[in-house]
C-alpha cells in the first residue's frame, strides 16, 4: 500500500508575511492554499500556508530566495501532526 | 463653493476612493482575525494599502510600515520608541506643527530631552547648514516638518540628512505626501510619518509610519493583533507591535485607492499642477499693496501649494469670514495648530489666512481667489451683517 501523501503546514510570524507569501507563490504559479492555523499545532487565530509534501522543494526555494521564512513548520497526515523542520537552501 | 483648505484635509476625494471604501464596508470581516475567506480579503485590503505606501516612498520592507489612526499618533509612537533617555538632545525645525511640538514639549518638560529648534531665514526657508551647526555630541534625533502647513516652505530634507550624518531623522510628511515624487525616501530616511487624508486623498482616520531597519520601537497601546494569541505580551515584531486593535480597514481601502490614483496619475504631474496653481496665485496677490505673504514669495519653487497671508486692516478671522460669506471661498484663519511657525514668522498670536490648493483646483480658481483678496484689500474691514 502506498504511503499517504502528507501536507506541509507553514506558520509565519505575522499576517503581513502570510500575504507576502501568498503574493509570491501566486506569482510563481506554485500550488498552495491558505488555511486557518490548525489548533493542533499553534493557538494563533490567523492563517497558515499549506501544500502537498511532494510540492515542497520549489515552494521552499522561493520562500528562501524572498527571505520569507516560517516561524514553524509541520507535516500533517490525516489527524496526525508532527514537527517538520525545513532547512534553508 | 471654492475649497482651498486642502492642507487641513483634501477635497474632493476621487471616486475610486469612495468606491473602495464602499466595497470594504460591504465585506463582513476583520483583517487578520479569522481564517475564512472574507477575513482573508480584509487582510488583503490592509496588505494592498501597505504595498501602496511602500511603493510611494520606495520602501523595501513592507513589515516596517505600520498603520495608525493619524500622523499625530505615528509621531508619538516614533518619539516614544526611539529610546530617548535623560537629557538627550533633540533638534527640530521652528516650523513644527503641534502634532510634533507638543510631544517634544512634553518630553522636555519631563526632563527626558533637551529640545532646540532651527529657525528659518526671513524668506521662510530652512537651511541644512543651520541644522549641522546646532548638532551636539548627545543629539539623538532630528525632527523635520517636510512642508510647512503655514508658509508652504519645503524643507531641504535630504540635504539636512546629509548634514547630520548618522543622527536619525524623523520626517513629518503631512503636507508633502501625495504632493510630489517621494520614492527616494526609502533609501535614506530613518523615520517617515504620514497622514492619509490630505495629499494622499484617503479618508480621515488613516496614517502611519515607516521605521528603517535598526530604528527602535515601542507601542503606545497594546492589545489584540491576531498574532501570538496565546501570549499576554504584545508581539515584538513589526508591524503587529504597533497595530494593537482592529485596523481601520475601510479607511485603509480608501487610502490605498488614493495612493494608487496618485501613482497612476504620476506624482511629477501632481507636483507640476500644484506649483502652477500656487505660482499663479502668488504672482497675482503680490500686486496687492496691503498684502503680506508669510514665507516664500513668487518665483520660489521650494514650496508646496500652501500660502498664508495677511491684509493690513483685517484680522485673519474676519478676512477668512469675508472670503467665505462673500465669495464662497473656504480658507483657514488663525494659528493652524502651529504656534511655533507663526512665532518664527512674526504672526503670533494673530495668525494668518491660509490658502491651500489641491490636485482638483484649477488655475481659474487660483485667479478667482486672488481677485477676491484684491477686492477685499480695498476695504478696511468686513461688511457689517445686515
Amino acid at each position: 500500500m502506498a504511503e499517504e501523501n502528507g501536507e506541509i503546514i507553514l506558520v509565519f510570524a505575522s499576517n503581513t508575511i502570510i500575504l507576502e507569501v501568498e503574493e509570491l507563490l501566486e506569482e510563481k504559479e506554485l500550488p498552495f492554499v491558505l488555511i486557518p492555523v490548525p489548533k493542533e499545532v499553534n493557538p494563533n487565530c490567523g492563517l497558515a500556508v499549506s501544500f502537498l509534501e511532494e510540492d515542497k522543494d520549489p515552494i521552499l526555494r522561493e520562500l528562501d530566495r524572498a527571505n520569507l521564512w516560517p516561524q514553524s513548520s509541520y507535516l500533517r497526515k490525516g489527524d496526525d501532526f508532527r514537527d517538520y523542520p525545513v532547512s534553508r537552501i | 463653493m471654492l475649497y482651498l483648505d486642502n492642507a487641513a484635509t483634501s477635497f474632493p476625494k476621487p471616486q475610486e476612493v469612495i468606491d473602495a471604501i464602499t466595497i470594504a464596508l460591504n465585506a463582513p470581516a476583520s483583517p487578520g482575525r479569522s481564517g475564512h475567506k472574507p477575513a482573508l480579503e480584509a487582510s488583503r485590503v490592509v496588505y494592498r494599502a501597505r504595498k501602496a505606501i511602500a511603493k510611494l516612498f520606495g520602501i523595501g520592507n513592507l513589515e516596517r510600515v505600520a498603520f495608525t489612526p493619524n500622523i499625530t499618533w505615528a509621531i508619538n509612537i516614533a518619539l516614544g520608541g526611539i529610546g530617548l533617555k535623560a537629557y538627550d538632545h533633540v533638534l527640530s525645525s521652528a516650523l513644527e506643527h503641534n502634532s510634533t511640538a507638543r510631544p517634544l514639549a512634553l518630553l522636555a518638560e519631563k526632563n527626558i530631552i533637551t529640545w532646540e529648534t532651527v529657525a528659518p531665514g526671513p524668506d521662510g526657508l530652512l537651511r541644512a547648514e543651520d541644522f549641522a551647526s546646532k548638532l551636539k555630541p548627545n543629539t539623538r534625533l532630528v525632527v523635520l516638518c517636510h512642508g510647512s502647513n503655514v508658509t508652504g516652505a519645503l524643507a531641504p530634507a535630504k540635504a539636512i540628512k546629509e548634514a547630520i550624518g548618522e543622527v536619525p531623522i524623523l520626517l513629518d510628511l503631512a503636507q508633502t505626501a501625495g504632493a510630489m515624487p517621494l520614492e527616494d525616501l526609502g533609501s535614506w530616511a530613518d523615520i517617515i510619518t504620514f497622514t492619509g487624508h490630505k495629499g494622499l486623498l484617503g479618508p480621515t482616520g488613516t496614517g502611519g509610519l515607516y521605521l528603517k531597519e535598526g530604528i527602535g520601537f515601542q507601542p503606545l497601546a497594546v492589545g489584540g493583533t491576531g498574532s501570538r494569541s496565546e501570549s499576554l505580551s504584545q508581539p515584538d515584531f513589526l508591524p503587529d507591535a504597533l497595530e494593537a486593535g482592529t485596523l481601520n480597514t475601510h479607511g485603509l481601502a480608501g487610502l490605498a485607492a488614493g495612493v494608487n490614483y496618485l501613482l497612476e496619475k504620476g506624482l511629477d504631474k501632481v507636483r507640476e499642477h500644484e506649483l502652477n496653481l500656487v505660482s499663479v496665485f502668488l504672482e497675482d496677490i503680490s500686486k496687492i499693496s496691503k498684502l503680506s505673504i508669510l514665507g516664500p514669495g513668487p518665483g520660489i519653487l521650494q514650496r508646496v501649494s500652501t500660502v498664508s497671508l495677511n491684509i493690513e486692516g483685517w484680522s485673519s478671522s474676519d478676512l477668512a469670514g469675508a472670503l467665505e460669506a462673500e465669495y464662497g471661498i473656504m480658507t483657514r484663519s488663525g494659528l493652524h495648530c502651529s504656534p511655533l511657525a507663526h512665532k518664527a514668522m512674526g504672526t503670533f498670536p494673530g495668525g494668518a489666512v491660509r490658502f491651500s490648493f489641491g490636485l482638483f483646483n484649477t488655475l481659474e480658481e487660483a485667479r478667482l481667489a486672488a481677485k477676491a483678496l484684491e477686492e477685499l484689500s480695498k476695504r478696511k474691514t468686513a461688511r457689517k451683517k445686515s
